[in-house]
């Protein structure tokens, strides 16, 4: 679970990129972060994840504060930045054990997952490489490896469908579903509208850094024209701001 | 505007940008500048060239002099030619861009050797102070000076040629193009290893001048010996006998020649070049990969080890550090650079004995070993080594860094090892300067614990001051070294704490009290930066 309360960041004392947000994700559900470029999606992760503290307001995940005991908040998720372009001049192995080193994996469990995960992303012929010889999609594959390896309770993952080939989008979707099914929370940016559409349990739009929007894709389209798509809807929404 | 044109601009606008766009000063300044600080290297063969030419003029052989300035400038060019033209016909990054865009490959080959020819015009420079010697101890006229900037101008093209020729024939008929690292490391590190060696035959020159043919050579008279100086480089030898006869119309007919040479084998590379570089530049930008399905033939059994998560930090930093070029060179390969033209110098002049007799008649400069000691290990990470850059050089992987769940002081330490595994290679090379002067045991075992200290306190100081001012969005790790003014710091340091030292030894004559001393310079300054850096380090990590 993760509540997001009050958080604010502000850049130079005047520019807002995030301005009092309050998000509760719950256990068992995937949460889409929707909004057009340069919304606040990225910062807000950033801020979920630890990575930049806020300028006011406080983050919990699993009722741990990121800023009061982050390295046990550290421990309960896991996190796929935007750009996958990390540790290139390590073999894919490697950069899977260092992970698993940093998050106390045993030796039989990361075994077991790398040997797992590698055969479902069909990264087997290539983990032997080093991470600068793969291809976009493959980057991005081997960081989501990276981030199940120490089977985190929450999974956190910006712009996570990018890149991906039809077949590990589509192994994605399903392993996000499986692990939200399993009382776990999934929460991810997106700006593939079709994406969010089909697999979040709720969405919350983000515009120039305000929540505009925070619900189920139901009460969303209750609020609009029932006949409506996400797309008219978002579009809409935006615009108006 | 034709085709040639539009890219050759870029490329020379590229090439330019390169050098300058990090520099707050002005770029004419800068020039100027780099210019005196290459010309002021060749001081020794100006000096050597404004002693020697009486010599040389009394037996009608000063042509050589000529021959011997002009190939030392085609060699350098030649051999950092290979690495530039590499770097910058095969592994930029503008080629990805470049190829599908309607331009021949010999254009494109043209706009980049006019790029790296610039580059090359700064090594030439070396030429331009024993080439100004050369005309005013043979009192030579304006014309040798007009002659002097044609010849500087053609002196790279030649070997730029050869250079770009090997390359491209490389590239085009090896699987070079797979390995670029290890080719960059390999270049890297030969071009380190020819400026040493450069410097010892610098030191020993001369010595070798004894043999029978050649004093029988150079009592042939008439300028004989130029023709076996210039060997290859034949822009060269025409170019030499055009500036020796400057006062004679043959002197202008030689300049002339050299200049028709150089453009008629330009043309002739022009398009040979072309043709062998888009065979050679296709695929240049593939990785090497070996696609082994490792799981299924159980070597990711053998491949996945447990470790702490300190550990695994500091292989990380190692491995990266060991195969990232610029960092292998700047971090490890300089570390060996120092000590080698330091040592040189020892070897050469035949100091080692003669310390070894001081060493073994009295204890009295056994503090000067110790301080000695002190010195050359710090001197061998003067360049930072792998502290200066601990924290910078993650770049944008340090947001890693940030989201991981391990304390900032156990990252802290990660860096201060991985460090100091590197850097402590200083004290090895201590350890063999030591065991060649044959110091006793007792010594030996001292100088070794200051060097270590030294070698401790040194990058504790550069670890700071990376983590102070760390530089972290870079896009290629070149540009991280650049404008690094942490050597200069670090040798200032060095010298005023080794003055003092060597200072207080002449007053005291008791090594135990400098060894005691040089330890708690080590142990205070050591704990005061853990102290300092601990503070920063948890604003590094925990803040933003």
């Amino acid at each position: 679970m993760i509540s997001i309360n009050n958080i604010t960041k502000s850049y130079n004392g005047t520019y807002k990129a995030v301005d009092n947000l309050n998000l509760e994700i719950k256990d068992g559900e995937i949460f889409g972060l929707l909004g057009p470029n340069g919304a606040g999606k990225t910062t807000t992760i950033k801020m979920i994840t630890g990575i930049i503290a806020p300028t006011s307001g406080n983050i919990e995940i699993n009722s741990i504060d990121i800023n009061k005991d982050p390295i046990k908040a550290k421990e309960q998720f896991g996190y796929v930045p935007d750009s996958p372009d990390m540790f290139l001049r390590l073999t894919g192995i490697e950069y899977l054990n260092f992970m698993a080193d940093v998050y106390g994996v045993s030796k039989e469990d990361r075994t077991e997952r790398i040997k797992e995960m590698s055969k479902r992303f069909g990264m087997e012929s290539a983990i032997g490489d080093k991470i600068q010889a793969y291809s976009h999609g493959m980057r991005q594959k081997i960081i989501l490896i990276g981030v199940m390896v120490h089977k985190p309770k929450v999974w956190i993952l910006d712009e996570p469908m990018t890149g991906l080939d039809p077949k590990a989008a589509f192994t994605l979707k399903e392993m996000m579903r499986e692990h939200a099914d399993a009382g776990n929370t999934v929460v991810f940016s997106t700006h593939v509208l079709e994406v969010a559409e089909k697999i979040c349990d709720k969405v919350a739009i983000i515009n120039k850094g305000q929540l505009i929007f925070n619900g189920t894709l139901k009460s969303m389209k209750d609020e609009f024209k029932e006949n409506e798509s996400l797309e008219e809807m978002f579009l809409e929404m935006t615009e108006n701001e | 505007m034709s085709r040639l044109r539009i890219i050759t601009k870029y490329f020379i606008k590229n090439a330019l940008n390169e050098m300058f766009a990090s520099s707050k000063m002005k770029p004419v300044f800068l020039v100027l500048l780099m210019i005196f600080g290459v010309s002021m290297l060749s001081m020794p063969g100006a000096v050597m060239i404004g002693t020697g030419y009486g010599v040389f003029h009394s037996m009608g052989q000063e042509g050589m002099l000529l021959s011997f300035i002009l190939s030392i400038g085609a060699t350098v060019c030649f051999f950092f030619g290979i690495y530039t033209i590499m770097n910058v016909f095969y592994f930029s990054d503008d080629i990805e861009i470049l190829l599908p865009l309607p331009f021949k490959s010999s254009e494109i080959v043209f706009g980049k050797f006019i790029a790296v020819l610039i580059n090359m015009y700064i090594y030439t420079a070396m030429l331009v102070l024993p080439l100004i010697t050369y005309g005013v101890v043979s009192h030579a006229n304006i014309i040798y000076y007009f002659y002097a900037i044609i010849v500087l101008i053609i002196t790279p093209i030649l070997p730029m040629i050869f250079a770009s020729l090997i390359c491209m024939a490389l590239m085009r008929f090896t699987s070079l193009s797979k390995h670029k690292d290890g080719f960059r490391m390999f270049t890297g590190c030969a071009a380190l290893i020819i400026i040493v060696a450069f410097n010892y035959f610098n030191s020993g020159s001369g010595k070798n001048m004894t043999n029978e043919q050649t004093i029988s050579k150079l009592s042939e008279g008439n300028n004989s010996m130029m023709d076996m100086m210039t060997g290859i480089f034949i822009t060269n030898k025409v170019s030499s006998y055009g500036l020796l006869y400057n006062n004679e119309i043959k002197g202008l007919l030689f300049i002339l020649l050299a200049l028709i040479l150089s453009i008629v084998i330009f043309t002739i590379y022009y398009y040979i070049g072309g043709k062998l570089y888009l065979k050679g530049v296709i695929g240049s930008s593939e990785s090497y990969s070996k696609r082994e399905n490792i799981v299924e033939n159980g070597k990711a059994d053998k491949l996945i080890k447990i470790n702490s998560p300190l550990k695994a930090l500091v292989s990380r930093d190692i491995k990266i550090m060991f195969r990232t070029p610029t960092f292998f060179i700047n971090c490890v390969a300089m570390i060996f650079y120092m000590p080698a033209i330091l040592g040189v110098a020892m070897l050469s002049n035949g100091n080692i004995t003669h310390i070894r007799k001081l060493l073994n008649n009295n204890t009295s400069i056994y503090g000067f070993v110790i301080v000695g000691a002190f010195m050359f290990a710090s001197m061998c990470i003067m360049t930072g080594g792998a502290s200066a850059t601990a924290l910078s050089r993650e770049g944008r992987d340090f947001i890693v860094s940030k989201y991981i769940p391990v304390s900032y002081k156990t990252q802290l330490y990660s860096k201060i090892i991985s460090s100091l595994c590197i850097n402590e290679f200083g004290t090895v090379i201590v350890a063999l300067i030591l065991i060649l002067l044959g110091v006793s045991p007792m010594l030996f075992i001292i100088s070794i614990i200051v060097s270590i200290g030294a070698i401790l306190v040194i990058s504790l100081l550069g670890i700071f001051i990376d983590f102070k001012s760390p530089k972290l969005e870079w896009d290629n790790e070149k540009s991280m070294f650049k404008k690094n003014y942490m050597p200069l710091l670090i040798m200032f340091i060095i010298f005023v704490l080794s003055a003092i030292l060597i200072g207080l030894n002449i007053f005291i004559k008791n090594y135990m009290i400098i060894f005691a001393i040089c330890m708690g310079v080590v142990l205070i300054g050591s704990y005061i930066f853990y102290r300092l850096l601990v503070r920063l380090a948890y604003k590094v990590y925990n803040e933003n």
